[in-house]
């Protein structure tokens, strides 16, 4: 089997700041995680006194995991996000206990919409989306992007396929 | 530039249109039904049924007068909403299929349903739910003719024949095997089980009635409970079994696949009737579907994936399915007409890791070992961990069968994978037809530099086929045969031969 491309091509990293992205929404789902099984357990245990502080412990543990986890994860991610705009194709890698490896051919590039959530825009960043025909939703999504770095992968993207279209 | 004349659907829509929403109500109905025979005081039944009987009618009449279509030479417009106004485009050159559909209501009243699927989402893009039979003929044919008429046909489609020949035709033998080797027993049982669950929540009644009974006669069997219950299980398994092959022959009834000029024209059914046009070239991948006793009669069943037929649930198999029941030596026959290029006699199937037997053999002894693990601490008693042996030799066995059943090759123009020891699949992608190509690695799968590769079309075919993926392939060897074929589709040029 050969490989038909330029093994030439650099893989880029996401842009820094994408790490505080992932830490400031795991954070923010975690409390609001923790909030919901707390309220659970108070209403719960309620009408029962001696369950209250097995209870609590769940929520102890669940903070007790997910609480580090948030700091941690956001570093080992972004070592291991890359993405190339090769000649033929967009590819990403990413995956800290599942390793992904994704690629689009360009020509099968059907839209690409570039979005940013509250987060992403207090850090001035925004994450794009690839899709395909027949996908129900992207099948690439590349977060941690500046704006006009963005716009100019999406306008190479769709600029090629209108070009050999 | 809107001068085209505005077709009305048909006006006896409204009895089909009243019928699915009654129908959607059923639920209701029943649970009042139930709750007033149950004595539970609620008299009002007679204004809800009225009241939901005038609202459908209501509904449905709005909703035909609301409905209108209309084709011009580039595009299908079709009109619809009562609140929502919506004006539905379809360019005829994206129409992938065209499908009528006759229920039992339609056939009573002499209707049929028009579907028509473009590439896009995740139902028919057009639904003219009624139309005299001679108007929807009439459009499919407009449809599928304006749609081939600007098109140049695919470079893969063989010279169009001048006349209709038959590929395919299901007799009551087939559609016997097919019912017989479906794997569909299972989920009968669920449903003829599932309402002995669920009854006695309806009404506390109902459980005083029947249920001390049926306790009664359980209490009264005493020691033969259990040989009772393995025969019933037997029973349920049979009858099962049985409701399988009849609701595939009613399903399937007639199924007849017939060959027209770069198209594929299916037709089906016995109360609910189906007739289909598969254009060649949409065809984006075919799956050859072996379930265990089917593969040991020496059949096998061939399905198409087609873009735009994203339908969840039963109806997914009845879109998919090109030819029912082949026997394994003409597969290749079949395979050809769709793909004249490929010989899958031909073949020659490359392995995957032989790491692949360990990753199995380790998946399937995994719980069942912890299980009995757990079992002797609880119990104390060593001798279980004799139990070992079996989980170990089947899990060894286990583990060979799945290597021997996964396999892969890449030909020429076509991407071929196989995996599935009970459920076998084989699936064949056209590197022109592919859209997407990912390796993914679990953490196992890590530490043995394995991975897998899945590609994705833009057929999208229900979960229990599948789409083609290399399973527990060498790394380095995955990302290659990626890097490969993403360059080999951009090679092999736009996805939609008619220049969508």
């Amino acid at each position: 089997m050969q490989s038909a491309l330029d093994q030439q091509q650099p893989m880029l990293p996401l842009h820094p700041n994408v790490r505080w992205v992932w830490m400031f929404s795991s954070l923010i789902s975690t409390f609001i995680f923790g909030g919901i099984i707390a309220t659970a357990e108070i209403l719960l245990s309620k009408n029962i006194p001696e369950w209250q502080i097995p209870m609590l412990l769940i929520t102890a543990v669940y903070v007790m995991i997910f609480f580090p986890l948030a700091f941690v994860m956001p570093r080992l991610q972004f070592e291991r996000w890359r993405y190339a705009i090769r000649p033929q194709d967009v590819l990403i890698e990413y995956g800290v206990i599942w390793r992904n490896r994704r690629c689009i051919p360009r020509l099968r590039i059907q839209h690409v919409d570039i979005n940013s959530g509250p987060i992403d825009r207090m850090l001035g960043l925004v994450h794009m989306n690839v899709y395909t025909a027949g996908s129900m939703g992207p099948v690439v999504s590349i977060p941690g992007m500046t704006p006009e770095k963005a716009e100019s992968i999406r306008e190479e993207l769709i600029g090629t396929k209108a070009s050999n279209g | 530039m809107d001068n085209a004349v505005h077709h009305r659907i048909h006006p006896l829509t409204i009895v089909i249109e009243a019928a699915r929403f009654i129908g959607r109500f059923a639920f209701v109905i029943v649970i009042l039904l139930v709750s007033r025979s149950a004595g539970g005081g609620f008299d009002a039944f007679e204004l809800v049924l009225a009241a939901l009987g005038v609202f459908s009618i209501a509904a449905a009449t709005l909703r035909y007068m609301f409905t209108s279509y209309s084709l011009d030479s580039q595009n299908m417009i079709i009109r619809t909403g009562v609140v929502f106004r919506q004006k539905r485009t379809i360019p005829l050159a994206r129409i992938q299929n065209v499908e009528i559909k006759r229920g039992v209501l339609h056939q009573m009243l002499g209707l049929s349903d028009l579907k028509i699927e473009t590439a896009g989402g995740a139902e028919a893009e057009g639904d003219l739910s009624a139309l005299t039979v001679a108007e929807a003929e009439r459009l499919k044919d407009l449809l599928m003719r304006a749609r081939h008429a600007d098109a140049p046909v695919s470079s893969e489609a063989p010279p169009p024949p001048p006349q209709r020949q038959t590929v395919w035709i299901a007799t009551a033998k087939d559609l016997l095997i097919l019912g017989a080797t479906e794997n569909r027993a299972f989920v009968v049982i669920g449903i003829i089980l599932a309402p002995l669950f669920f009854a006695p929540r309806i009404s506390d009644d109902l459980v005083e009635r029947f249920g001390s009974q049926m306790f009664q006669s359980v209490r009264g069997i005493g020691d033969d409970a259990w040989l009772i219950a393995i025969w019933a299980t037997a029973g349920l398994l049979v009858f099962g079994w049985i409701a399988s092959i009849v609701m595939t022959a009613v399903h399937y009834y007639g199924f007849a696949l017939r060959y027209q000029e770069g198209q594929f024209q299916r037709r089906y059914g016995l109360f609910t009737t189906v007739e289909s046009i598969v254009p060649l070239p949409r065809i984006q991948s075919l799956c050859i579907e072996a379930p265990l006793l089917r593969r040991l009669l020496g059949y096998v069943t061939i399905h198409a994936g087609l873009a735009g037929s994203i339908k969840l649930g039963e109806q997914q198999q009845a879109t998919s399915a090109l030819c029912l029941l082949v026997k394994s030596k003409d597969v290749a026959e079949y395979v050809r007409r769709v793909f004249p290029h490929l010989n899958m006699n031909d073949i020659e199937w490359l392995p995957v890791s032989r790491i692949a037997i360990r990753k199995g053999a380790f998946r399937f002894a995994l719980f069942p070992t912890l299980a009995l693990v757990g079992w002797v601490v609880y119990s104390g008693n060593n001798l279980l961990l004799l139990a070992l042996i079996p989980i170990l030799a089947l899990a060894i066995w286990y583990g060979y069968a799945r290597y021997r059943a996964l396999g892969y090759t890449i030909t020429d123009g076509f991407l071929i994978t196989r995996e599935g020891i009970l459920y076998r699949k084989i699936h064949i992608a056209p590197h022109g037809k592919l859209q997407w190509l990912a390796v993914s690695q679990g953490p196992i799968q890590r530490r043995y530099r394995i991975a897998d590769l899945d590609v994705g079309t833009a057929a999208v075919v229900g979960a229990q086929l599948g789409s083609p993926s290399i399973v527990d392939l060498e790394l380095d060897k995955a990302e290659n045969v990626q890097d490969f074929l993403s360059a080999r589709v951009e090679a092999s040029g736009l996805w939609m031969p008619d220049g969508v």
